[in-house]
């Protein structure tokens, strides 16, 4: 993507990018605030010592990312103050509504950590080298600090397959719940600013592109470990791209 | 105009702020990047050893404070940069050494 015009600001950016690129920012960085307080919640009961720091260890580094990334959406004079102030709590996140609750299992923590976490490090993985140069800046530091986060989750989910048929069937039950969201919140494969932002070189994937990366990463452990997963049919109708949420029947 | 000359002093006076976590300077600990003025105005690159950094407003209150104490400064502008990312190989011999004594392998 080098050889591709640079941005700098906002300003520089046409409507279409510039709206995709706050909704993807938008998205990543409301997750991730979620996202650490539902690992943050798991930091005194995960079932060994080691893991309760990892949880309190992996918080940390989210709701570090949400800091530099809300700063970048500061620069976009359209996104209201109260959505880039992290001190501020919101009653609405653009985040996946399986981290509405506390995660109530464990099994729940490792799927979301293995499926979600991932999901959010693939987006970020295809920024690197962004035309968009306030975001190319920050891309290294925060994929350096993911690294430990999925082989937390890829270990957790080795250990529960094999430790009885409750705890694999638990750890299918949370698969089916985080999986399927998570495959459809990288947005619909015919997204016009999604598409946009892959032409200028903003990032390096379409939708349906990185939910390809996201099974060719998956989909192998899940053989080895025969954790049954349901990849296949998503639940569109209910996906809102502007949050990407997929809203849950009340 | 932003120069690097006449800032000798300023990475001095940064080598008196210490790392909240580890008694290091920051500029032992390789988190200054660069340093430049345009007269009375300062404006440091600085960066941290991880994003969720708990120490972050002490450690920019502690530049800044350090920093206006020198009477050719009357501004100072930080900017946090995270690229290229901090790593260890950053450290001064100093630093690294420092680190030893507090047994940590680096």
């Amino acid at each position: 993507m080098n050889e591709r015009k640079r941005y700098q600001a906002p300003d520089e950016l046409d409507a279409v990018a510039r709206q995709a690129l706050i909704n993807l920012i938008w998205a990543i960085a409301d997750s991730k605030v979620v996202l650490g307080r539902r690992y943050a919640e798991w930091a005194n009961r995960a079932p060994v010592l080691e893991s309760g720091v990892a949880a309190a260890a992996m918080a940390q580094t989210e709701l570090g990312h949400t800091r530099a990334l809300y700063m970048l959406l500061r620069a976009f004079p359209e996104v209201p103050a109260d959505v880039t102030d992290e001190e501020q709590f919101r009653d609405h996140y653009n985040a996946p509504s399986f981290l509405d609750r506390p995660l109530a299992k464990w099994t729940e923590f490792v799927a979301v950590n293995l499926i979600f976490d991932g999901a959010l490090t693939e987006a970020i993985k295809a920024m690197r080298g962004s035309a968009y140069e306030p975001l190319a800046q920050r891309i290294d530091k925060m994929l350096e600090e993911e690294r430990f986060h999925q082989m937390h989750g890829r270990d957790w989910l080795r250990r529960l397959a094999r430790q009885s048929e409750a705890a694999r069937a638990e750890l299918e039950e949370a698969v089916g719940r985080v999986l399927p969201e998570t495959l459809c919140w990288f947005g619909r494969d015919d997204d016009e600013g999604a598409a946009r932002l892959v032409a200028l070189g903003i990032v390096d994937a379409t939708p349906g592109e990185l939910r390809r990366r996201l099974r060719d990463q998956l989909m192998p452990l899940f053989e080895e470990t025969g954790v049954h997963a349901p990849a296949d049919a998503l639940p569109w109708e209910q996906f809102d791209p502007k949050t990407r949420r997929v809203e849950q029947a009340a | 105009m932003n120069v690097r000359e006449g800032t000798a002093h300023l990475w001095a006076a940064l080598k008196e702020v210490k790392d909240p976590e580890f008694p290091i300077s920051l500029v032992d600990m390789g988190l200054i990047y660069d340093i430049r003025r345009d007269g009375e105005r300062v404006e440091v690159d600085l960066t941290f050893t991880a994003m969720g950094c708990p120490a972050m407003e002490f450690i920019l209150q502690d530049v800044r404070e350090r920093l206006a104490q020198e009477p050719d400064v009357s501004e100072v502008h930080i900017n946090i940069v995270w690229s290229p990312p901090w790593t260890a190989d950053r450290m001064t011999e100093e630093g690294r050494e420092q680190m030893r004594m507090w047994g940590v392998v680096v």
